[in-house]
């Protein structure tokens, strides 16, 4: 039999029953949706933590407080107070370092006028400025002299300005943190969200007037240090080490109270996790992928027991068991083709859809779309091949007696 | 020369701890040009017989010739084109595929036989014409739209669109009214004038009558093997 005759004969199967063929084709659609979206999201999610990571910058070391396991992630519990004003002085002696700045941060209520709201608060010093390469909108970045001489200054991030000013120029308006009266002397530039955490809903002070009327204390949440260049960023890392561990008194032996970490090792440990959260995806997906199949299999028999007096016609005519063969499973991979097609198309409309919810865009990536489209057409095939076997071996008279 | 040829052929079917011996030690042949009656009470064997000269069933023992090819040695795809060539089968509920117009059902043993689909809509049409339809009014109607009568003789059409050396026919009236039953007779009666070789399964006496040959069969034997004379049509009488 000729392939246009195959073909024909398939699709006169399929059309034998419509609504049983759409439910069909469901299965493999949602299965081949769910590949596409899925593994989009997946990618997404690494795609927005690997850009704040980046956003870190290459020479930039960031100082926890807190015992590092192996992979470089802090456990950061029960040793909170292990950074203090007293390391950053000790760090900026540091020939390797470029620039060190403490950090603080701390959510606050902050008032303007009538809008009164809840947002992270950060004490730091100017060298944050160059370090993580903030830029400004408007305005300027407070000056060393406020830093060091309770500045009541604050740098303000462009959504939290927009919460608190709406289209008014923030620069030069007067905000209340914690019932402090800050003067706004500067507005950054927006960083851009990226999934759920947003970089420019933070207000910026000087650290020492934080510590001093706002927390009390000398800890510090985050040391950022830059190394001269990317290159020296080992020897920068050993040199804070070393500092660190001679400030704080630790004997050989000893472990670190700190973690020094950069964007190299997060992002390795980011793989990890990037890669961890691809197989649970594609997992779900694959799953679902196997049900759709298991669905295909199903209809296949019911058609197969369904039409067995057809097969005995077809071979009383000349079929070979070849041709009964082919006929079946070339219903079954039509099923998986079409079913994969559409699923393809659903499954980019639904990242489109995920994407807009999250805020984020999610990538539909070309290999998912080939895997998933030719593991669709794969399960048609083998779902389908125990009925078409069936069919194919049904003895020719006994096929014709059926009723 | 032996169109058919059935040597020693017996058929049992286990139902169960039981068997049921369908045909025993049957030896029949069948020459080309003939048309053959079979006929014997209800299960006695003879749409067994049928399946087994069609290839459509092996046999328990003995030995199938088709146009002198012994079947039990061949493979299933020389059986599949054995069926396609050598042999065109009729229902007696005539096995359309639904859907599917008469044009196309006629053409299928030609699809299978690999003809691309104009020259093997053309061939159906042909076959469609000498069975006495016409395949410009009704080719393109599908089963659901023709009469029983109508339907049968796209049946044989299609049974005889491949040319076979014999069509086996099972009850080809048992689903028709007299008056059809007379018309589809007639046809197979002038099919085998022009030469088509054809045995015809029936219980029906006044059926078996348009037959020259009437081959009774009781209980799986074959009980009687005579030649009938035609004296006046079909009202003739049968002769010893
Ligand atoms: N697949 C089968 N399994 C078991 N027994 C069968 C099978 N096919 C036929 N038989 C038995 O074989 C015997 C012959 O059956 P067959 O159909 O050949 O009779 P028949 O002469 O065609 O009868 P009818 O005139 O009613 O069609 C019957 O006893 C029947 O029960
Ligand atoms: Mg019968």
């Amino acid at each position: 039999m000729r392939l246009n005759r195959i073909l024909r004969t398939a699709f006169l199967g399929l059309g034998h029953n419509p609504l049983r063929t759409a439910l069909t084709l469901l299965g493999i659609i949602i299965g081949v949706a769910a590949v596409v979206a899925l593994l989009g999201v997946g990618q997404a999610a690494t795609a927005s933590v690997t850009s704040q990571i980046q956003g870190l910058g290459t020479n930039v070391l960031v100082i926890s407080p807190g015992q590092s396991t192996e992979n470089g992630i802090s456990q950061g519990l029960g040793s909170s107070a292990s950074l203090t004003d007293s390391d950053v002085k000790a760090l900026q002696k540091d020939s390797a370092l470029a620039a060190v700045a403490g950090d603080v941060t701390t959510r606050a209520q902050v008032v303007y006028g009538s809008v009164n709201y809840q947002t992270q608060v950060e004490g730091t010093t100017p060298d944050i400025q160059t370090i993580r390469n903030l830029s400004l909108a408007a305005g300027r970045f407070f000056n060393t002299v406020e830093a060091n001489h309770d500045g009541y200054v604050a740098v303000i991030g462009s959504t939290a300005a927009e919460n608190l000013f709406g289209a008014q120029s923030p620069v030069g308006k007067t905000i209340w943190i914690d019932g402090l009266a800050f003067e706004v002397v500067g507005e950054l530039a927006s960083e851009g969200s990226s999934g759920a955490t947003n970089n420019d809903d933070r207000i910026l002070i000087p650290l020492q007037t934080m510590q001093a009327h706002l927390l009390g204390g000398d800890s510090l949440t985050t040391i950022y240090a830059s190394a001269r260049d990317s290159q020296s960023m080992t020897q920068a890392q050993l040199q804070v080490e070393a500092t660190l561990r001679q400030a704080h008194g630790l004997r050989f032996g000893e472990s670190d109270d700190f973690t020094v970490t950069n964007q190299a090792t997060l992002l390795s440990a980011l793989s990890n996790v990037s890669h961890t959260l691809q197989v649970f995806l594609g997992g779900i997906a694959g799953i679902s992928l196997l049900v759709g199949g298991i669905g295909i299999m199903n209809i296949m028999l019911v058609t197969v027991s369904e039409r067995t007096r057809e097969i005995g016609l077809r071979k009383s005519l000349g079929a070979t068991q070849g041709s009964i063969l082919g006929q079946f499973l070339t219903e079954s991979a039509v099923v998986g083709l079409l079913g994969g097609c559409i699923g393809i198309v659903v499954g980019i409309v639904g990242a489109q859809g995920i994407g807009r919810f999250l805020q984020t865009s999610v990538p539909v990536n070309p290999s998912s779309i080939w895997i998933s489209f030719v593991v669709a057409v794969a399960v048609g095939l083998v779902f389908g091949v125990y009925p078409a076997l069936r069919a194919a071996r049904m003895s020719p008279m006994n096929a014709l007696r059926y009723e | 020369m032996a169109v058919l040829r059935l040597e020693h052929v017996s058929k049992r079917y286990g139902v169960g701890d039981q068997t049921v011996q369908a045909v025993r030690d049957v030896t029949l042949s069948i020459d080309a040009g003939e048309f053959v009656a079979i006929v014997g009470p209800s299960g006695s064997g003879k749409s067994t017989l049928m399946h087994l000269m069609g290839l459509l069933d092996v046999p328990s023992t003995g030995h199938v010739l088709v146009d002198n090819v012994e079947a039990s040695l061949l493979r299933d795809r020389d059986l599949a084109r054995l069926r396609n060539e050598k042999i065109g089968f009729v229902f007696q509920n005539f096995n359309l595929l639904p859907r599917t117009s008469a044009v196309e059902n006629v053409a299928l043993p030609l699809f299978y036989a690999g003809y691309r689909t104009q020259p093997a809509l053309a061939k159906a049409r042909e076959a469609l014409a000498r069975v006495g339809i016409d395949p410009h009014l009704r080719g393109h109607h599908h089963p659901n739209q023709l009469s029983g009568g109508q339907q049968q003789r796209v049946a044989i059409a299609r049974a005889i669109v491949n040319e076979p050396r014999v069509v086996l026919a099972d009850e080809p009236t048992g689903n028709l009214d007299s008056q059809t039953t007379d018309d589809i007779l007639d046809l197979f009666t002038s099919l085998n004038r022009e030469g088509t070789t054809i045995v015809l399964v029936t219980h029906e006496e006044y059926v078996a009558r348009h037959a020259r040959r009437i081959v009774s069969v009781r209980d799986g034997l074959i009980a009687s093997d005579e030649a009938v004379v035609h004296s006046a049509g079909p009202q003739a009488g049968v002769e010893a």
